[in-house]
């Protein structure tokens, strides 16, 4: 996840604009070696900054735990007036197919049941 | 309302994987299956056409493409291609673009002018329109394409993107034109109602979970988008 982060700070050189809308200020140390890696999707560069990037970042931009946690929050979203909720499924070791059912089987439905 | 859902992948997976999580995503009942079009991966075009033909329903489309890497009209070309192959079931996502343009030696500065460019080529191509345009950042002479394609187009936008400015004001007049000169589409053959409004202009935003307690989910511009990207960092 975080050599994601990385990619998508190099992405919004820049002004961060996800992070600072978060209202999350790029650390000094992370800001210097984002600006010094061209756009990658080469995993060696984005890992060796990953630790720079604090829990903050991730949060911001992930929904994990379980389905009665995340429900709620694709609620809110929902609420916010947008018509489609795309997912970028993450899993451990890449393994997104546990992440991409769930969503659909037991995330949804407590999300349609809290917005009926 | 309830919110369509969409899968959004980037083609790293080889073809038998690409095919089964195409077929998982229609079995379990995503509305649209969406692939990253960035550089250097598997291409976009062949990897949805793969996936229209392991599947029935879902719709497929690139989320997103850009006006750079590949003329808007190969762009329209490509989509009216997928739109035949899949039974009508493509969109056009497009945005700014990122990945391969320093390695490809193209200047995206002027990103906001080239996808409003961009988007009316392709509108007008699908339409059939025979079309000579000379823009600033996209031009084309006197062709006109195979066959016309009823094609939802969705501007994207994440960010103030380019130069200072020029993000921010962009996803307005693109969204604006894309809702004046494009009817919506029906939900075809889809038993499910469109979340597609009249006089709402469909954008792809990259909203995230930070958004809390906002009731826009455009930071930018205040348009209300029917179709939304739940994660910092989707493919644009």
């Amino acid at each position: 996840m975080r050599p994601g982060l990385v990619r998508s700070l190099i992405a919004q050189r820049p002004d961060f604009f996800t992070f600072a809308t978060a209202g999350l200020a790029v650390p000094a140390a992370l800001h210097d070696r984002v600006l010094s890696i061209p756009y990658t999707h080469d995993a060696a560069p984005l890992r060796a900054v990953a630790p720079e990037v604090p829990d903050a970042f991730v949060d911001a931009v992930t929904l994990t735990g379980p389905p009665d946690a995340i429900a709620p929050e694709v609620a809110r979203l929902a609420r916010s007036g947008i018509g489609e909720i795309m997912v970028y499924p993450l899993g451990a070791d890449g393994r997104i197919e546990t992440t991409i059912e769930r969503f659909q089987t037991e995330v949804m439905p407590r999300v349609r049941a809290e917005l009926a | 309302m309830t919110p369509r859902t969409g899968l959004l992948l980037l083609p790293t997976y080889d073809s038998g994987r690409l095919g089964a999580l195409a077929e998982m995503a229609e079995a379990t009942g995503y509305d649209d299956l969406w692939l990253a079009d960035e550089r250097f991966f598997r291409e976009v075009y062949a990897s949805l056409t793969l996936c229209a033909l392991r599947t029935r329903r879902i719709r497929l489309g690139p989320c997103v493409t850009d006006p750079y890497s590949r003329h808007p009209a190969l762009t329209a070309m490509a989509i009216a291609t997928l739109d035949e192959i899949s039974n009508r079931r493509a969109v056009l996502g497009i945005g700014a673009g990122v990945s391969g343009f320093r390695e490809l030696g193209v200047d995206a500065s002027r990103s906001a002018v080239a996808i409003r460019e961009a988007v009316d080529l392709t509108r007008r191509l699908l339409a059939g329109e025979t079309v000579t345009v000379k823009g600033r950042e996209v031009s084309f002479a006197d062709a006109v394409s195979t066959s016309p394609r009823r094609v939802r187009i969705c501007p994207s936008t994440s960010r103030r993107s380019g130069r200072p400015g020029a993000g921010s004001r962009a996803v307005s007049p693109m969204a604006r034109s894309c809702r004046a000169r494009w009817p919506t589409r029906s939900s075809g053959s889809s038993a499910r109602p469109s979340t597609a409004r009249p006089g709402r202009p469909d954008a792809i935003l990259r909203a995230s979970p930070w958004s809390r307690g906002s009731t826009s989910a455009s930071p930018t511009t205040g348009e209300q988008p029917v179709t939304s990207c739940a994660r910092g960092s989707c493919a644009a």
